[in-house]
């Protein structure tokens, strides 16, 4: 039981650690990987998001396939010191801060939705887009939800926007809905570090446009989309949306640089590049070489993690 | 002269003296004015002195203008009425960006949150888009 608890604690202090180490390579690297990758919205928006997440996925991959191995395999019956303990303690404080963060959150975001889904009606047969009274505060097309996500349109933007331009701006809130954009909001949330502002900001920007790209199959969509984005921009007062929610005109300075995307749009132009064939042949390369020196890789974690700690 | 007291309440928000937003207002009336003008046209009970001070205060506030005509100064003013809010609202914005010391942050958001809802800039974009919109109506019915 002691040599599991022990296990557990020497894993968090791995995994702060090297989320610390990743978190700081990615705010070094995420301007350079995104300038590569700037022809494509969504490309750059998968990019993007996955170097925020890199951190988070690549210590907790390194602790199960690394430390707790090494751990497991190579420990002796050695009692852990102090260090191993506060590293321990520290991670559990980091996320547990980040897991409150989100709970809070999602709380007053609740609260805000069900004052949203007061009289609203469905505005589709499919019930996908619900049409709500216009209220203070409500913003005209905003998609809401994390694990079911759902379209909001107040009755303002329905009265505005001609019949292409609300179906084309309800498919830009879909393909958010799509690509799990509320989700990764949370996820990001959740797993906080200093400096990342930025990225983050750089991946809501890249997901509009990407939202923009995918709402759009021809120049007309593109047209109505950007007629949509001016109509409600002129609407929407200085407000922020909720946390995990996102709208139409959820980044209002983007506006101005989404329009004329939108305008410049081309049938060529709304094409991106499969990423995964990019790393393919890396990841072919790099499956055989690390069975062939897993054991090795063990024995490095586990002196690393022994120097680390003492 | 309803619009001039209407903005009696906004140029409180200037922190304009009870003498200074009486001159404001003639100056207003009147378009342009000298000290002496000012006096005789406003019927100002004060002294000569006293009212070119409060010009001089008005002008280095920046709602008042001033050039030379003969050995006085004419005074006219830099705004109407009505752009007294466009003021107050440069002049909070300034004093909250001078009390937020060296961070570039809060200046880049209040030029996202200006930008986002520069009416000149909407207007602009919704005539790309009628133009566009027309490009592609001809192009169809070119097509056709």
């Amino acid at each position: 039981m002691m040599f599991v608890l022990r296990s557990l604690i020497v894993a968090l202090g791995f995994f702060g650690v090297v989320y610390c180490l990743l978190s700081l390579l990615v705010l070094c690297v995420w301007r350079f990987a995104y300038l590569l990758c700037r022809n494509s919205a969504v490309s750059s928006a998968r990019i993007l998001f996955g170097l925020r997440i890199f951190p988070l996925l690549g210590s907790a991959f390194a602790t199960l396939t690394l430390a707790l191995p090494a751990f497991f395999l190579l420990e002796g019956g050695m009692d852990e010191d102090m260090g191993t303990l506060l590293f321990g303690a520290g991670t559990v404080l980091l996320f547990g801060a980040g897991l409150f963060r989100v709970l809070i959150t999602q709380a007053s975001v609740s609260r805000q939705v069900a004052e949203w889904l007061e009289g609203a009606r469905p505005l589709d047969a499919d019930a996908v887009a619900l049409t709500l009274e216009a209220q203070y505060g409500l913003p005209p097309l905003v998609l809401y939800g994390v694990l079911t996500p759902r379209v909001l349109v107040s009755e303002i933007a329905v009265s505005l926007l001609s019949p292409d331009e609300m179906r084309v701006a309800v498919k830009h809130e879909m393909e958010h809905m799509r690509s799990r954009d509320n989700l990764k909001k949370l996820i990001l949330h959740g797993a906080p570090f200093p400096g990342m502002g930025s990225l983050e900001r750089a991946w809501q920007e890249a997901a509009e446009f990407a939202a923009d790209e995918a709402a759009v199959s021809n120049s007309d969509d593109a047209v109505d989309l950007a007629a949509a984005l001016i109509k409600l921009c002129d609407l929407v007062p200085v407000q922020d949306l909720p946390a995990f929610t996102t709208g139409l005109v959820d980044m209002t300075a983007l506006v101005n640089v989404r329009v004329r995307r939108l305008l410049a749009w081309n049938e060529h132009k709304g094409r991106h590049a499969r990423l995964w064939l990019w790393f393919a042949p890396i990841f072919l390369i790099a499956l055989p070489y690390a069975f062939a020196h897993y054991g090795q890789a063990l024995m490095i974690t586990h002196r690393a993690t022994e120097w680390f700690i003492h | 002269m309803d619009k001039l007291f209407a903005s009696e309440v906004r140029l409180t928000e200037v922190r304009l003296g009870p003498l200074e937003s009486r001159i404001l207002r003639e100056v207003w009336l009147h378009k342009s004015l000298t000290v002496r003008e000012l006096m005789t046209n406003g019927k100002l009970p004060f002294a000569y002195t006293t009212v070119m001070t409060t010009l001089d205060r008005l002008f280095k506030k920046g709602l008042l203008d001033r050039s030379e005509d003969g050995k006085a100064f004419r005074y006219s003013p830099t705004c109407t009425p009505a752009e007294v809010p466009r003021l107050v609202a440069i002049t909070r914005v300034r004093r909250w960006i001078e009390s937020t010391g060296s961070s570039s942050l809060p200046l880049s958001c209040f030029v996202e949150a200006i930008s986002a809802h520069d009416a000149r800039l909407l207007d602009e974009l919704r005539d790309l888009v009628e133009r566009k919109r027309a490009e592609l109506k001809k192009r169809k019915e070119k097509n056709i």
